[in-house]
């Protein structure tokens, strides 16, 4: 090796320049280890910060999705008690109708099951003007006022959205995945209204709310057509039928929802767990890298202190 | 035959000899820590005398005649100083670049969990909150809101780009702006440093006569050779009187004793706010563009970041990314807007409806529709939305007057977070964040890396040249016990010629 000429400058710049650079690895390892966080900003790893904000925009969908999800639940819920609410009336309904058909009835008690029809036919108006959370949940789009409206001689009429016309409220569940959450008033239990004042007045409707209205009327019939009471128990079964399909498919979208969040859920863990392998730092392997570089650095304090002491000068005697 | 006499004269010659020594020694332990100082060594040789007959050489009339300095030289390595130069002009440029990447990074950063990308996401979840709500008017409040923030985003982030820039090149209208910038700040350092140089340069000259080398002149000019780096890529020519030309491409700047040209910086156009110009002495412009002379140094990296170069981390560049954004984001949301039916409050109940539609988006001041393109710095929520959250189009235009529930329209516009726009080259807003986001970062990191790969060049030149040239004490210290050594053995020899010419004059007497 050459003895190569040194300069106390070069020495000094140098002793200098390796303390900084340990003193800003240990800094930045230090910021490391307190926050966490390897990536920070995108220059810390600009391909890392393109998966991470990735991850970030798929778990804000996810996030979204299931909020959407639990309040359309909720709302679902809500609906299904309402239907079979609805379910119960028609039951009854039956009962009343079935004994109703009985010739021996008279005027009197077909009067008092005229009665107990009118009361199920309000039940029915009031369960179709459920609301949750202010929103009348079978008006299809139009929720901010109840569907059903009722006058004593204007019959029983559905003032929301027809089935025939777009009245779904869609919920976003997934990538290009919505879900119908609502059921119109006029499919599931149908109407009753006057058109025209006539007279004669003229009624029109269809469902569970024309069904028993009519047999409300033939219960006040006189005298009473008993052939026509017991008609009623057909229809019955059929608006019973339909409400049943509602029912049902109302039970498949909860299945689905249900479904779909716990897929969500689980991609929520898979997506996080990506970020953070990207994002967050691997503590094991940055404390004893911070513990290498702060040896590193009393090294290199201990060595400037030693070397700046050794000079000729020591030596001489004055 | 040398008279008994010249031995005197030759052993004071050596003690002078070696004062002087030790007066450079002195020197060069005194200004060990001056910046800039070369170590100097003196030089020295044997006394030749005339010999009989005029003839030079060694024979025993010239022995015993003693030695000479033949000059103090400055240990200096001239291809050092020039590779010193040219790195130093390279790690300025990224040292100053690197400075300023924080504040361009800063403004978009995607990962801080707040600012643009955040609240864009945010204004995609209120419409879709929207979408299951339109009649309530806490969710439509809380929409308009998160769209006041997307839209105080684009604007707060435009401004600080903008004012950065501003404060870099200028704002490319205003003169004030552009004298106090960094470019104008660092022209008129450097013409400090080229005045400077011509004056030194002239003294050095003056001084230069006689073959006598001026050092501490010559350290001077030096260290001012080497803070000019730092500003821009020059050229540095020695002259035979010891005096340097400094030349930026093919220009003269400094030329002997007379700077010939001074930088001046003069307004741009938009894309590039400041021109460097090179004038003479009376303010006539010799090149009236040295913009692509400049390529390195803080006056290359101020001109860069200010610029428009596409395929160079300029702050421009940025600005303009975000305007497309906020053109294509306005736009795509307004034209889902203008395809639905916002909620009229005026009716009892109310109703839906398309009479006098609002765009959300549009420029400031605050119009009913918006003009494309719009600016990150202009774009702005609709007043009358604000106003009125219920002018937000919720509703699709299908839906009869009294469907105010429906909020397909709003999910359309939640929808519209995944559709890709071809303005934003096919990219939805949010992946075009996460791009420019990947963008900067790469060329951050790459500035970074560059930044202190260079200065570790620069500092590793540094090392070599004070290796070079810096003054070593335990070198001077042993220098000193030989100079000193040999300045009591003159005294000594001295002492012996005397006692002998005294032991002569007494045998004579």
């Amino acid at each position: 090796m050459v003895n190569a000429r040194i300069s106390d400058v070069a020495t000094q710049n140098s002793m200098i320049q390796n303390m900084l650079t340990n003193q800003t690895k240990v800094n930045s390892l230090e910021q490391e280890v307190s926050s966490g966080l390897a990536v920070t900003q995108p220059s810390d790893n600009p391909e890392a910060t393109v998966g991470i904000l990735n991850c970030t925009n798929a778990l804000n969908d996810i996030s979204t999705y299931s909020t959407n999800i639990t309040s359309a639940t909720s709302e679902l819920n809500v609906t299904n008690s309402a239907v079979s609410g609805i379910v119960n009336v028609i039951t009854q309904a039956q009962e009343v109708a079935e004994q109703a058909s009985n010739a021996t009835n008279g005027t009197t008690q077909l009067k008092a099951m005229s009665d107990q029809i009118g009361q199920l036919l309000s039940e029915a108006t009031g369960l179709g003007n459920t609301s949750f959370e202010g929103k009348y949940v079978f008006g299809g789009v139009v929720t901010g006022t109840p569907p059903y409206t009722t006058g004593s001689t204007t019959g029983i009429q559905y003032t929301g959205t027809p089935s025939t016309d777009p009245y779904q409220r869609n919920v976003q569940i997934g990538d290009g995945v919505t879900a119908t959450i609502n059921t119109t008033g006029d499919q599931l239990l149908g109407q009753y209204y006057q058109t025209s004042p006539g007279p004669p007045a003229v009624y029109t409707g269809s469902g569970l709310i024309q069904t028993l209205s009519v047999l409300q009327n033939q219960l006040n019939a006189s005298p009473p057509d008993y052939t026509a009471i017991s008609s009623s128990l057909s229809s019955l079964n059929t608006n019973a039928t339909s409400v049943e399909t509602i029912q049902a498919n109302l039970g498949a979208t909860t299945a689905k929802l249900n479904m779909t969040q716990n897929q969500l859920s689980n991609n929520k863990i898979s997506y996080t767990q990506m970020q953070s392998n990207l994002q967050d730092v691997d503590m094991a392997q940055a404390v004893s890298n911070l513990s290498f570089q702060e040896t590193a650095l009393q090294t290199s304090l201990e060595v400037t202190a030693k070397i700046s002491q050794l000079s000729l000068l020591n030596y001489m005697s004055a | 035959m040398s008279s008994s006499l010249s031995a005197i004269y030759s052993a004071e010659n050596s003690l002078m000899l070696n004062q002087v020594a030790m007066n450079i020694t002195n020197d060069n332990i005194s200004n060990e820590g001056t910046k800039g100082y070369c170590d100097q060594t003196v030089n020295t040789s044997e006394l030749t005398s005339l010999g009989e007959g005029g003839e030079t050489g060694t024979n025993v009339n010239a022995a015993g005649s003693g030695a000479v300095i033949d000059s103090i030289s400055r240990n200096v390595d001239s291809y050092l100083d020039s590779y010193y130069r040219s790195q130093n002009s390279i790690s300025s440029y990224y040292s100053e670049y690197s400075n300023s990447t924080s504040t361009i990074q800063d403004a978009v950063n995607g990962l801080s969990g707040s600012g643009l990308t955040t609240d864009l996401n945010s204004f995609y979840s209120a419409a879709d909150t929207l979408s299951s709500d339109p009649t309530d008017s806490t969710t439509r409040t809380a929409f308009v809101q998160s769209a006041e923030n997307v839209a105080s985003d684009f604007n707060s982030i435009s401004s600080q780009l903008s004012t950065y820039r501003a404060s870099i090149v200028g704002d490319g209208t205003d003169a004030e702006s552009l004298s106090q910038s960094a470019v104008t700040q660092n022209c008129n350092s450097l013409n400090t440093d080229l005045k400077s140089l011509a004056s030194l340069n002239s003294t050095i000259a003056s001084s230069s006569t006689g073959g006598v080398t001026p050092n501490n002149l010559l350290d001077q000019r030096d260290q001012l050779l080497d803070d000019m780096s730092q500003y821009a890529p020059l050229t540095v020519t020695q002259n035979s009187n010891n005096t340097a030309n400094v030349s930026l491409g093919n220009v003269n700047l400094v030329n002997g004793g007379t700077q010939v040209g001074v930088l001046q910086t003069t307004l741009g156009d938009a894309s590039d706010p400041a021109t460097v110009q090179i004038c003479d002495s009376n303010g006539n412009a010799i090149v009236s563009n040295a913009n692509s002379l400049i390529t390195s140094g803080k006056i290359g990296a101020d001109l860069e970041l200010g610029g428009s170069d596409p395929n160079s981390l300029s702050i421009n560049s940025y600005i303009n990314n975000l305007n497309t954004l906020a053109t294509s984001f306005a736009q795509q949301v307004n034209t889902i807007q203008e395809g639905g039916q916002y909620t009229d409050n005026s009716t009892n109940p109310a109703t839906l409806s398309t009479t006098n539609m609002n765009d959300i988006f549009v420029q400031s001041p605050a119009t009913q529709t918006a003009t494309y393109p719009l600016t990150a710095a202009d774009i702005t929520v609709n007043q009358n939305v604000i106003n009125d959250p219920f002018q937000v189009a919720a509703a699709s235009a299908t839906s009869a007057a009294n469907a105010t529930g429906d909020g397909s329209n709003a999910l359309l516009l939640y929808q519209s977070s995944k559709t890709s726009i071809a303005g934003l080259n096919n990219q939805t807003t949010q992946q075009y964040m996460d791009t420019l986001n990947g963008t900067i970062g790469t060329q951050i990191q790459n500035i970074t890396n560059n930044a202190s790969s260079s200065s570790t060049i620069v500092s590793q030149i540094a090392t070599q040249k004070g290796t070079a040239s810096g003054v070593n004490l335990d070198e001077e210290l042993s220098n000193l016990i030989e100079y000193q050594n040999q300045y009591e053995a003159s005294a000594k020899v001295l002492n012996a010629v005397e006692a002998s010419l005294q032991a002569l004059i007494t045998a004579v007497s």
